[in-house]
């Protein structure tokens, strides 16, 4: 439970970052540390440097396209996130996440970025960025790559940012007219670990589901989205009953972990619960 | 109320110690840092049950900043390898033989620094032999088990104990007359008292004069002095033990632990002040946990309500050592008052408790020696009878209770209760609650198919231990000692062998003492926690403080005011039978207002006037405070839960506590204690839980697995109270430090157990996590200690 021997390097700007983290053996971004710090002390990760990212500012900060995209630097903190005017009113979504995280300790300090390259099965935001369709900005060396979250996430505990890169940017289109995104979770205490996770987002025009996303949170390797639920949903009427689309669930093969809390049964039971009640939630939430 | 004090200082909302807690500067003992100071780091077993053939710290000797490193095999030279439980049995030091549990200590590393100390550890070279690990205590006496305690001449198996209280054969006549007869297999889970500051030590062997200090975090200073001495062969008055403010300690800081033993066993060897602090998992893996009782419970019934007996079998894992702490002829603690707040006509428990490759303890947390369990057991099965009568719980409580006039109350296993008015409490509970309403409600819910719970608990405790006749810890009698010396200027300093580990005892203690003499609250200043500086006494835990050194602190106090009265008289010229006291003075009876003030009297004590016999030149004395019997505080809880039906996930909707606790001296504190117990209950009725898979891996050493409860999982308290005095106390005061936990997790059981009887469940086992509660509704509850579900 002490810190290991490191090197600690704070960079000015993005590009500094990157050189770093190319040129220094062994080294690692370090966002909020809220994860990383503990990985450190329970001698889970064994970095040689830290590279401290989380006070440029090229890297944080909430800004909207001319589109109406949602601009997010990496480096921007939940409670950043959660207080947005701005934020509430295009992508609420992204806004309620972000205030019911954890508790203000870990709101204050934990970024959007580090939890999305943490990609850690129970984290909240990878499934909801895979519902909003987010696009992922990295920068190496060479340059930068623009990712869809499809091909950002790639299993547990990995992302496409590889070894010399650093997330620098989320982009998160607009919401279309109409659409309604929910997220509904479980857990034991309100600040343990998610059990069970489902983000729901249902466009409608003219009461029917023209679009959908329906992804699971708290599964094994990245956050699992569910083409044949989406099926079932899309050109739908908007209704509660649209919850019974959750029952193709049972074809899917849903990989989670026995742990003290509970079984990997469980768990499975309780995503499908999740995710009819996404679905519904969605529903309420879309304008018809 | 406040006998012949003028009442003045109680009843004041206020913490003297706040305000150094709240700017951060509260003095712990990692803040104890010393010139020249050493850093101890412990090894641990990997395995629960293993022989060890062989331990190599060459390598770590030669890490550069490494000065020493202590083994099994380095103590047992010394005699010290092992060390006495306060269960007299004798718990390993360092292993040297075997290792029996997960998490035992096995080499102290001494560096300079801490961080090397902690790298040093992982230069250590230990081959373990593993042998079979006994996890399950229903295993544990099995023929086939592996002995644990091979170390025990003689002990041929992993049986601890057999103790039983009260009268069998009543208990079978009784049962043969009933009615009804339900009978429940429950067990009280193995769960952490947590304290979220750890356990640590700096010890300070001064090789000149040979002396040892010690900081520790001790809730029993005087006891650890005592067993240091036994074990060093240091002569007790050269050692001085000393607790600064303590972050927690709910039982977990009762005992010594093998840290403590190598930390000082390290500073006389290298002649330099050795620190050791454990971190969270160490604490969790391999300090004092908590209850682990599997209990089977009868109770008998005629069909009007009447409850007739109750009959409990308990299988009680110990752990590896038998080191739960209790005074010495009580090996399942205060269990026997299961009999609870019931006036029934014949109880009987028997408790057997075994050795399984767990972490040593069983009695913390806040347990009042196993009133916990008892309190827990009882009203799971008065609840259990309701639903078999299909008579509202509350009334079948109110029918049954013990009435005000039955007191002083003796039970069908041996207790006296000093004094309760139970139907007042239960009736203002069911008052604030809005009890009929909230009936109303929940009938209305379960047409609709929603899952709402009320759960009732009403309990008894027994605390402030007690007659030096029947109660020692460790062959010492449980009276505490107390001594006060009023300054010339009228200022008091008062010296106590109980230590606060947080309840504000700096505070409490000053006012009881300022009741007493009619000087201000911050006029007395609070010594505890430094054996050189207080009397003897046994420690804080059991809830004894108020009970027992707060007697101590009353009585030696009005000794105080006794000599105050000679030296008024002499300073009145009256004589000292004609004087009264009252609003603070001395005065010569029929003459209110004039007359002369403590402060006033103080300095005529040490300046020139003539003083009369029987006083010295000082306002001073001492004492030492025997109970004459334990006090029984009472309470009466009230729990509103909403169960998902679809997750299993208990929301704890509102919870009402009305405690008596009889005089309450400073109502903050007491709120104070009953918030902390509440949230106890919610944590250990919903989440806290020591697993261990079935090779006695240990599964809860972070609090990402071993849970606590935050305010996010509590309700606004809802807090009322009923005054009762203790008639032998003499302020009337019974002590509420661990009341909340004992009562509040049968009220949260028994809230989601009432949830959720339209899906036909009985009894489900604690933690009522989401998992288990969806398990139970689907038919298949499981029993909670084995890992997984
Ligand atoms: C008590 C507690 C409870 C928690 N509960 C939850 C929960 O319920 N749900 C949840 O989602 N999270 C939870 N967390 C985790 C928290 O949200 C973390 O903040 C988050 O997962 C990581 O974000 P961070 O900014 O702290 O990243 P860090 O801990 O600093 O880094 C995490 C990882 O991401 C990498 N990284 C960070 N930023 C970048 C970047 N810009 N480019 C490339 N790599 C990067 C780091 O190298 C590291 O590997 C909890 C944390 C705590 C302490």
């Amino acid at each position: 439970m002490l810190l290991p021997p490191l090197r600690y390097l704070r960079p000015e700007t993005p590009e500094d970052a990157v050189a770093m983290l190319s040129d220094v053996d062994g080294s690692v971004v370090l966002a909020g540390g809220q994860t990383l710090m503990n990985m450190l002390k329970l001698d889970l990760a064994h970095p040689d440097a830290l590279v401290d990212v989380h006070r440029i500012d090229a890297l944080r900060g909430i800004e909207h396209d001319a589109d109406g995209t949602l601009v997010v630097g990496a480096a921007t903190t939940y409670a950043e996130l959660a207080r947005s005017p701005e934020v509430r009113r295009s992508h609420p979504a992204v806004a309620e996440m972000a205030a019911g995280l954890v508790d203000r300790q870990v709101r204050n300090r934990g970024t959007i970025g580090g939890n999305c390259c943490l990609n850690d099965p129970t984290s909240n935001y990878p499934p909801l960025m895979v519902a909003l369709d987010a696009r992922f900005r990295v920068l190496g060396r060479d340059g930068e790559r623009r990712l869809p979250a499809s091909e950002f996430f790639r299993g547990t505990l990995a992302t496409a940012v590889g070894r010399g890169e650093l997330l620098t940017t989320i982009e998160i289109p607009p919401m279309p007219q109409g659409s309604g995104v929910a997220h509904e979770h479980l857990q034991v205490g309100a600040d343990s670990w998610a059990i069970a996770r489902a983000v729901v987002r249902l466009d409608v025009a003219d009461g029917v589901v023209a679009d959908a996303r329906a992804v699971l949170g708290a599964v094994y390797g990245s956050p699992l989205r569910l083409p044949e639920v989406e099926r079932r949903l899309i050109g739908q009427r908007a209704t509660p009953d649209l919850a019974e689309a959750a029952d193709a669930l049972q074809d899917v093969d849903v990989q989670t972990a026995d742990d003290v809390h509970c079984s990997a049964a469980y768990r499975r039971e309780m995503a499908e619960v999740q995710l009819r009640r996404a679905i519904r939630a969605a529903v309420e939430r879309s304008v018809q | 109320m406040t006998a012949d004090g003028n009442g003045s200082a109680f009843g004041s909302r206020i913490r003297k110690e706040d305000a150094r807690f709240v700017r951060g500067l509260g003095k712990f003992v990692d803040d104890v840092v010393l010139p020249g100071m050493l850093h101890g780091a412990m090894l641990r077993s990997p395995m629960a049950h293993a022989r060890i053939v062989s331990v190599d710290v060459s390598a770590a000797l030669a890490h550069p900043r490494v000065k020493t490193v202590i083994t099994g095999e380095m103590l047992a030279e010394r005699g010290m390898a092992w060390m006495p439980t306060l269960s007299y049995d004798q718990q390993a030091v360092l292993a040297t033989d075997k290792v029996r549990f997960q998490g035992q200590e096995v080499a102290f590393v001494v560096a300079e620094d801490r961080y090397a100390a902690r790298d040093a550890l992982e230069l250590i070279d230990v081959e373990y032999e593993p042998l079979p690990a006994v996890v399950d205590a229903h295993q544990a006496l099995a023929p086939d088990a592996p002995v644990i305690r091979d170390d025990r001449p003689g002990q041929q198996d992993n049986h601890i104990f057999d103790w039983e209280s009260g009268d069998a054969q009543r208990v079978a006549e009784v049962f043969a007359e009933a009615d009804v007869v339900v009978e429940q297999d429950m067990l009280y889970p193995r769960v952490h008292p947590a304290p979220l500051e750890t356990c640590g030590i700096v010890a300070d062997m001064d090789p000149v004069s040979g002396r040892l200090t010690v900081w520790s975090t001790a809730q029993a200073p005087h006891a650890h002095r005592s067993l240091y001495a036994q074990l060093t062969g240091i002569p007790e008055h050269r050692i001085r033990v000393i607790a600064n403010d303590i972050g927690g300690g709910f039982g977990n800081k009762v005992g010594v632990y093998p840290g403590y033993v190598c930390a000082i066993v390290a500073s006389m060897i290298t002649q330099q002040p050795v620190k050791w602090i454990e971190d969270r998992a160490e604490n969790l893996m391999s300090t004092a946990f908590a209850r682990d009782y599997h209990m089977r419970g009868e109770i008998a019934a005629r069909s009007d309500g009447t409850i007739l007996g109750l009959r409990v079998r308990v299988l009680a894992d110990h752990g590896a050592f038998n080191a739960t702490a209790q005074p010495s002829r009580y090996p399942a603690g205060f269990f026997g008052v299961f009999t609870g707040s019931y006036d029934l006509q014949a109880a009987h428990c028997s408790v057997t408790g075994v050795y399984t490759n767990k972490a040593p303890g069983g009695v913390a947390y806040s347990c009042s020696f196993r009133v916990t369990e008892a309190v827990y057991l009882v009203e799971r099965m008065v609840d259990l009878l309701a639903c078999e009568l299909d008579m509202d719980p509350a009334e079948l409580r109110m029918r049954n209770l013990i009435r005000p006039e039955q007191f002083p109350y003796d039970t069908a296993t041996g207790w006296r209760y000093d004094s309760g008015d139970y139907p007042r409490a239960l009736a203002k509970l069911l008052d604030m609650a809005g009890y009929h309403d909230l009936r109303a409600e929940q009938a209305a819910k379960r047409e609709r198919g929603e899952l709402m719970g009320i759960g009732l608990s009403f309990f008894t405790e027994a605390v402030g231990a007690g007659p030096r006749k029947h109660l020692d810890m460790y062959g010492f009698g449980m009276a505490d000692g107390a001594e006060l010396r009023v300054h010339p200027s009228g200022t008091a300093v008062l010296r106590v062998s109980c230590m606060s580990q947080g309840q504000g005892h700096e505070t409490t203690f000053a006012q009881l003492v300022a009741n007493e003499l009619g000087i201000g609250v911050d006029e007395v200043d609070v010594v505890q926690g430094d054996t050189d500086h207080t009397p003897f006494g046994v420690g804080t835990y059991g809830s004894r403080s108020i009970a027992v050194s707060g007697a101590a602190a009353v009585t030696v106090a009005r000794k105080v005011r006794e000599q105050a009265r000679l030296i008024a008289a002499a300073m009145l010229e009256a004589d000292p039978e004609d004087l009264e006291w009252g609003d603070g003075r001395w005065y010569v009876r029929g003459v209110e207002g004039a007359g002369h003030t403590l402060a006033e009297i103080a300095r005529a004590a040490h300046a020139d006037i003539d003083l009369p016999d029987g006083v010295d030149g000082q306002l001073a004395a001492s004492t030492v405070y025997n109970p004459p019997n334990l006090t029984f505080p009472f309470g009466a809880y009230l729990c509103v839960v909403d169960v998902d039906p679809d997750t299993g996930q208990v929301t704890v909707r509102r919870f009402v506590a009305v405690d008596d606790c009889g005089v309450r001296i400073n109502p903050m504190i007491v709120d104070g204690q009953i918030h902390r117990g509440l949230a106890d209950g919610i944590g250990m009725a919903l989440m806290e839980h020591i697993a261990f898979d079935a090779d006695g891996n240990h599964l809860g050493g972070s609090f990402m697995d071993y849970l606590l409860p935050t305010a996010l999982e509590c309700p606004s308290w809802e807090l009322g109270e009923t005054v009762t005095p203790s008639p032998h106390h003499p302020v009337g005061a019974k002590g509420i430090g661990e009341a909340a936990t004992v009562g509040s997790p049968a009220a949260v059981v028994n809230a989601v157990m009432d949830a959720l009887r339209p899906c036909g469940v009985r009894h489900a086992d604690m933690p009522l996590t989401p998992a288990a509660v969806w398990r139970a509704i689907q038919g298949r509850a499981l029993r909670s200690d084995l890992a997984i579900r």
